[in-house]
């Protein structure tokens, strides 16, 4: 019992970091906090029932499909409605990001009305076998698909040029115009990539989760604690945050009751606010954008 | 002699309050410039301009033969100018390395590794801390990666706003040593904001000495060097 807990926690805690790391940098990068951010979670799932339906495709390798699909819709809300907002107040971005929220929730209720769906494979249900354990093989390959994107996501911030320059404007942004980059690029170029990441998270939780339009209400809590506690903007913080806060819902469900996973996680997030304001793991890296 | 940069009738101002006023400048091709003058009289206002992060309200900047008044700051770069900003503005959380490379961005870092040579050649105390963050240097380390930063993009403009503020002697000599070298081996214009008016008329060729926001002399270095008012004004201080 206590082991499969740990096991269960483990195996979805890379999901909740994978769905975490857009947000995370795009309010470190730009100080934008994404209100419409677990949408695209959603979208990432839609895309992966999608083409599974149509082409029979795995919705594993529907992360292919999904993430240039969400890079599309995050570089154009990025540079058509959030650069020309961004820099003026904190509320005008909260307030736009809720309305791209309800525009894009909705869309998908007209498109697919609210009716729950699903991801079948032809392993979902069969499971791994580890002495008294059982790790279902698709819950393994989200956890093993997602620590391989967040990599990814780590090493191209930090050993690309592009990734520098992202890094670069988060840190001081006038100065980063000194080098020869442009901000507004960048932006674009971040709401882009985090959305695309986030796209490639939904299609993973397709494969866990019941699929409907309101997917990313759920998420967006979660994200919201993961970040907190991952520090804003680090990638490997928000990485073993997920873990962290999937352990802590795996052992609540699992002790308490299912009703106690989310009080249990969100008490959590309030504790480690108010004892460690920047994040468990998290170095306060990023300068201005952030505060 | 012909100007690499001019400035004529050049205006600024932070929203309402206007901090530049008719401001007609130049930096001579392969010389080097000092911009002197009290607290608060509008160096780094007019480094702005230069750099292209604060927009005149009026007048012309000349570089190169073409009006670059409103070419933006990041395409600046790529055309020869560099700052050194004040402040120093280096990329805390990435590394030295890190930084140095972010200056060569505008060229694609295309040869990066002579300049980089280079760097390591004129601050050998940086290539052993390559790989710490540049928010945890000394102040004098900090600066070294400032203009080794600005020298990353081969920069026919040199822009130094406060080289010597709060680094030990020994530090200043070097990087004026740094300075000197970078104008005659490689012909860099450069522009010098400096407190230390008697090191920065000693350096420079040509001086500047702005007063709330107005040129009030401007001369050959040694000349101002001997003005009785530069004297008066801000060497007394100085010393
Ligand atoms: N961002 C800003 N917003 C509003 N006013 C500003 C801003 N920056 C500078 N100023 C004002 O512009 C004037 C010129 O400032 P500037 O920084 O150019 O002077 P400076 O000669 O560089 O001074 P110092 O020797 O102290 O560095 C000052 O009166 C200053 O208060
Ligand atoms: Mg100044």
């Amino acid at each position: 019992m206590f082991l499969q807990t740990i096991v269960n926690g483990l195996l979805m805690g890379g999901v909740y970091g994978l769905a975490t790391i857009g947000f995370s940098v795009v309010w470190g990068v730009m100080g934008i906090i994404n209100l419409a951010h677990g949408a695209y979670v959603m979208i990432g799932a839609y895309v992966a029932y999608v083409l599974n339906q149509w082409l029979g495709l795995d919705p594993f390798l529907a992360m292919a499909g999904a993430m240039p699909v969400l890079f599309v819709i995050g570089y154009v809300l990025q540079v058509a409605l959030l650069n020309p907002v961004m820099r003026t107040s904190l509320l005008l971005t909260l307030v736009v990001t809720f309305g791209i929220d309800l525009i894009l929730i909705d869309t998908f209720v007209q498109i697919f009305s609210s009716d729950v769906r699903g991801v079948q494979t032809a392993y979902s249900g069969r499971s791994l076998a580890l002495g008294p354990v059982l790790i279902p093989y698709v819950r393994l390959a989200a956890a093993v698909l997602s620590v391989a994107v967040a990599t990814a996501a780590y090493l191209f911030l930090n050993r690309t040029r592009t990734g520098q320059a992202i890094l670069a404007t988060a840190l001081d942004r006038e100065a980063a115009r000194l080098m020869g980059i442009v901000p507004e690029r960048i932006y674009g170029l971040t709401g882009g990539l985090s959305a695309a990441v986030t796209g490639a998270a939904g299609c993973l939780a397709s494969t866990l989760f019941p699929i409907s339009p309101t997917l990313g209400l759920t998420f967006l809590g979660a994200v919201f604690v993961i970040t907190v506690l991952g520090g804003i903007g680090s990638v490997p913080g928000v990485i073993l945050a997920g873990f962290a806060y999937a352990l802590v819902q795996a052992f609540a469900s699992t002790y308490l009751g299912a009703n106690y996973q989310e009080i249990v996680a969100f008490s959590m997030f309030l504790v480690v606010l108010i004892v460690r304001p920047q994040g468990l793991f998290g170095k306060r890296f990023y300068g201005e954008a952030a505060s | 002699m012909t100007a690499l940069l001019g400035l004529e009738g050049v205006e600024a101002a932070y929203g309402e309050s206007q901090v530049l006023w008719d401001i007609d400048f130049a930096a001579e091709t392969g010389r080097i410039t000092a911009l002197v003058g009290s607290n608060g009289a509008g160096k780094t206002s007019l480094m702005r301009v230069i750099s292209g992060l604060l927009k005149p309200t009026a007048g012309r900047v000349i570089f190169d033969g073409a009006d670059i008044a409103k070419v933006p700051a990041e395409a600046r770069v790529g055309r020869g100018i560099a700052l050194v900003p004040e402040g120093r503005r280096l990329f805390a959380g990435l590394s030295v390395l890190e930084n140095l490379m972010l200056g060569a961005f505008s060229r694609r870092e295309r040869g990066a590794e002579a300049d980089l040579a280079r760097v390591w050649q004129h601050f050998p105390e940086l290539e052993g801390i390559a790989g710490q963050l540049a928010g945890t240097l000394s102040g004098g380390q900090q600066q070294m990666c400032a203009i080794g930063r600005a020298m990353m993009a081969r920069p026919r403009l040199l822009l130094v706003d406060e080289m010597s503020l709060g680094l030990a002697p020994v530090i200043v000599d070097r990087l004026a040593a740094t300075l000197r070298d970078l104008n005659r081996a490689d012909g860099t214009t450069i522009v010098l904001v400096e407190q230390d008016v008697d090191l920065a008329l000693e350096i420079a060729d040509r001086g500047y000495v702005l007063d709330t926001g107005r040129v009030v002399m401007n001369g050959a270095a040694e000349t101002l060097r001997d003005d009785p008012r530069v004297r008066e004004a801000y060497m007394g201080m100085a010393n």
